[in-house]
């Protein structure tokens, strides 16, 4: 329907008093003439918010299972049923980015459809963007649910997607943004709400988070590279990493509890201006917070403090929205006790406050000692997803359930029964996870009292944390019941609604031409005695200047831009030119062709969703590991490999510590035959499928256009130099015992890499890797000048 | 006094006066919060809750039937 159109009879109008809904607050005298536009009706587009609101629970129960089955497989590896798609290293990123990208972002497209239109009094810009934007989304999503199963992925985390689908996002995205924008140009509400600053801030931030992160140079439809090596490639899949928990799980879902939460429990926010001071908080702190997921690695010191310090400044902004959520409530609470729809937004409120307290936290360089690559993290993480973000949805879904379905809610009890199982999920999954942290954490560090590791066996360190996995499964199990039973409601309720939708229909006029904000009125201390700077401090206090943007959105969403791209620069400019940062190191060479392909088996079965590649500088990592990493020896690295945590040992050293090519074969195979209790998946399909040797040559083709020292002989020669070396690893298995024929299988692609990791730092400088010839790789420098130990 | 420590020295006292400066700018602005009272900040919050009802309606009939 035409926004001009009258209201045709038989629907129904809200806000039917013409005069109720002008654009402008008449008693701001902001608009001279506004009462003399004639107010017409403007029918919202509710179907859009039913089907992103359907594919919310949808998706998030696929999620939620994958997440299941992963905790599953960590608690008995047998649940990996020895299939290469089913195995830990590929659901993993399934789960995080179906929970991420599915669920949280159709609850985000749902929140946005719907309030948007209402906060703005105007239909979406464009019906068609509008469902572009739907089955795009949905496309992408089963492209993602198809391909990552099947080992296509660029490794970073909550990045994986190869570079078609990575496309795919940012062309919806643009569509999304469009229709957006396109929304707010023709809003006829002149001043835009704090829900409308966060998705703004959403839209922007996560194009430019998207983009630069993802840059890759591809190697076929199926394989890329990041453009980006090493330190470096951390730092920016860091900057992404950290703000796209900022800008895609944290500024949307405030936008959502800034506009769902006062409409449950019918009342205004409970203070406006502290949205202001949050939201300006948020936007330009966030962004510098990344590089605290690094503490320690070979980044360097000055990036890691940056990020340590803003980390912490965001603690209390953080809290004030926290709290802006929670005294929102005042005089309401009473309603808390019997609305699952406000429960469901309290608890999740409290979550938000106890993640952002707990991130700044382990931000601190002493905590993360501790706590980085442990099950903390993880514990942190789903505090914060299940908690914040779950039930902030959940609340949201119950709340517009009756209200777009137009029918009543199939069983409320049901709502308060989810709400009662997903708390004591959470409770049980982050409690048991919290505890394996500091287990895993404590007992890395320990030592004995003549000065040894006290658990030198890293297994030891695993299977204690088996009973605590499975308290994980259980009370993941609870949570994922719980949103079933969210789904069977909202089904059932769907079911039962009428036979043809009433429209929501209501008036609002046009804004009228040639606003200005009223002039800044002089200070209330103009005649009193006080020094001119507080009567300035004054006026300036009175926020009219923000209120003027609140009125220009364009302008608006430029502040946020330039301040999430400035926060931005100030940290990736001088880590891409500072040189000094990133010694080189004359023995570290480029992967010869059979080690490139068995990175990418690295890669593609997703090892590192378990195994570091990052020594840290602490007497009890190189103790168990070998000497801690040194940023030289990852700038051929596309991408890096550096890992978030360990479930398995750190593999940065493993070709010096473990150089028994059949140890590997037989690890790879069947892990408990080297190591008894382990929980890593088996991979006997590596030693049945073939490796590419044709396919190596795009690869290194990639590799040389980002700047790897590959010359063209080099690449010309990859199959045959590739087939040499995997004879020289299969003539090196049979010499241990091993089986024969192995020399065309992935698994010894995959040797040749593990036995490579971490020699090039020791190795004699005139020794060369294989027969390839590095260009450029001598710039006269010795192995030692760089190397700091 | 050794160079080091009188580097440290005078980082603390940067320090400390940072800490001052940052306390005193958190507490001006939760008393600006909490004491500055305007109709303005009233209206804007009051947005959501004017956009339509805030109870659902309910169906005259159902599409099952």
């Amino acid at each position: 329907m035409s926004d001009a159109e009258p209201v045709p009879a038989g629907t129904t109008a809200f806000s039917g008093d013409p005069s109720a809904s002008r654009p402008e607050h008449a008693s701001d005298g902001t608009s001279p003439g506004a009462a003399d536009v004639l107010a017409d009706s403007v029918e919202f587009d509710d179907a859009i918010v039913r089907q992103f609101m359907m594919a919310t629970i949808f998706w998030g129960i696929v999620g939620m299972l994958v997440g299941v089955v992963v905790a599953l497989q960590l608690a008995n590896p047998l649940f990996n049923f020895e299939t290469s798609w089913l195995s830990f290293g590929r659901l993993r990123p399934l789960h995080t980015n179906a929970v991420i990208f599915a669920f949280a972002g159709n609850a985000i497209f749902t929140a946005v459809y719907y309030s948007t239109q209402r906060l703005l009094k105007v239909r979406m810009f464009n019906d068609l963007l509008s469902r572009v934007h739907f089955w795009g989304w949905q496309a992408i999503i089963a492209a993602a649910a198809i391909t990552l199963p099947m080992g296509l992925s660029q490794s970073k985390e909550y990045a994986e997607l190869e570079w078609p689908i990575d496309l795919a996002v940012v062309f919806i995205w643009v569509v999304f943004a469009v229709n957006f924008f396109g929304t707010l140009i023709r809003r006829r509400e002149r001043h835009i709400y704090v829900a409308i600053w966060f998705y703004i801030a959403t839209i922007v931030a996560v194009a430019i988070l998207y983009i630069f992160n993802n840059l890759a140079m591809p190697a076929g439809w199926d394989r890329s590279y990041s453009v980006y090596a090493g330190v470096q490639d951390a730092f920016m899949q860091w900057w992404y990493g950290h703000n796209a928990v900022a800008f895609f799980l944290t500024t949307p879902f405030l936008g959502l509890m800034y506009y769902f939460l006062p409409k449950a429990a019918d009342r205004p926010v409970f203070s406006y201006r502290l949205s202001i001071v949050h939201f300006w908080s948020l936007v330009f702190i966030y962004i510098w917070a990344g590089p605290h997921h690094l503490h320690y690695t070979a980044l360097p010191e000055w990036a890691s403090t940056l990020g340590m310090l803003f980390s912490v400044m965001l603690w209390m902004p953080s809290w004030g929205g926290m709290l802006n959520g929670l005294l929102t409530l005042r005089g309401a609470w009473n309603k808390v006790a019997t609305d699952p729809v406000l429960k469901f937004f309290v608890v999740g409120v409290t979550f938000y406050g106890m993640s952002t307290f707990e991130g700044p936290l382990l931000s601190v360089k002493s905590v993360n000692a501790l706590s980085h690559y442990t099950d903390w993290t993880i514990a942190h993480v789903h505090a914060g997803a299940l908690g914040w973000v779950g039930f902030m949805t959940f609340g949201m879904l119950y709340w517009l359930a009756p209200r777009v379905l137009q029918a009543p809610l199939w069983k409320p009890n049901w709502a308060t029964l989810h709400f009662w199982l997903g708390t004591i999920g959470i409770l049980l999954y982050i409690i048991a996870i919290y505890s394996a942290g500091l287990t895993q954490g404590l007992m890395w560090r320990a030592f004995d009292a003549e000065g040894y590791l006290q658990y030198p066996d890293f297994i030891e360190t695993v299977t204690v944390l088996i009973p605590m996995y499975w308290v994980r499964v259980v009370g993941g199990t609870m949570y994922l019941a719980g949103a079933i039973m969210c789904g069977v409601n909202l089904f059932m309720t769907w079911r039962a609604r009428p036979a043809t939708y009433t429209p929501t229909i209501i008036h609002a006029a046009p804004l009228a031409g040639g606003w200005r904000e009223p002039a800044i009125p002089g200070s209330a201390l103009a005649n009193a005695p006080v020094v001119e700077v507080a009567k300035k401090l004054d006026v300036f206090a009175q926020m009219r200047w923000h209120r003027k943007w609140e009125g220009l959105p364009m302008l608006f969403t430029i502040f946020v831009t330039v301040s999430v791209t400035v926060a931005s620069l100030g940290e990736i400019v001088p880590m891409i030119l500072l040189k000094g940062d990133i010694p080189r190191i004359e023995t570290v060479k480029p992967y010869t062709p059979l080690e490139l392909a068995g990175r990418d088996i690295y890669i593609s079965e997703g090892c590192n969703n378990c195994h570091s590649q990052m020594i840290r500088p602490f007497r009890s990592e190189t103790e168990r590991y070998g000497e801690y990493s040194k940023p030289g020896e990852f700038v051929y690295d596309h991408p890096f490999l550096w890992g978030s945590r360990r479930i398995g040992p750190d593999l940065a050293r493993t070709g010096e510590r473990i150089p028994s090519a059949f140890w590997h074969l037989r690890h790879l195979n069947k892990p408990t035959d080297t190591s008894k209790d382990s929980i890593m998946p088996p991979y006997p399909h590596l030693l049945e499928e073939t490796i590419d040797f044709d396919a190596i040559e795009r690869s290194m083709v990639a590799m040389q256009k980002l700047g790897v020292p590959y010359e063209d002989a080099d690449i010309d020669g990859s199959p045959a130099s590739a087939r040499e070396q995997a004879e020289a690893i299969a003539a090196q298995i049979v010499a241990e015992d091993g089986p024969k024929g192995t020399e065309d299988r992935k698994v010894v692609a995959l040797i040749a890499y593990l036995l490579r990791l971490g020699t090039d730092l020791n190795r004699p400088i005139d020794v060369e890797v294989e027969e390839i010839t590095v260009a450029g790789a001598d710039d006269g420098r010795s192995g030692e000048e760089d190397v700091d130990a | 006094m050794p160079e080091s420590t009188s580097v440290l020295a005078a980082s603390g006292t940067t320090g400390t006066l940072a800490l001052l400066f940052f306390l005193a700018l958190f507490i001006g602005i939760v008393l600006w919060l909490s004491l500055s009272k305007s109709d303005r900040w009233k209206r804007d919050a009051d947005i959501p809750l004017k956009d339509e009802p805030v109870e659902p309606r309910q169906p005259e009939s159902t599409h099952e039937r």
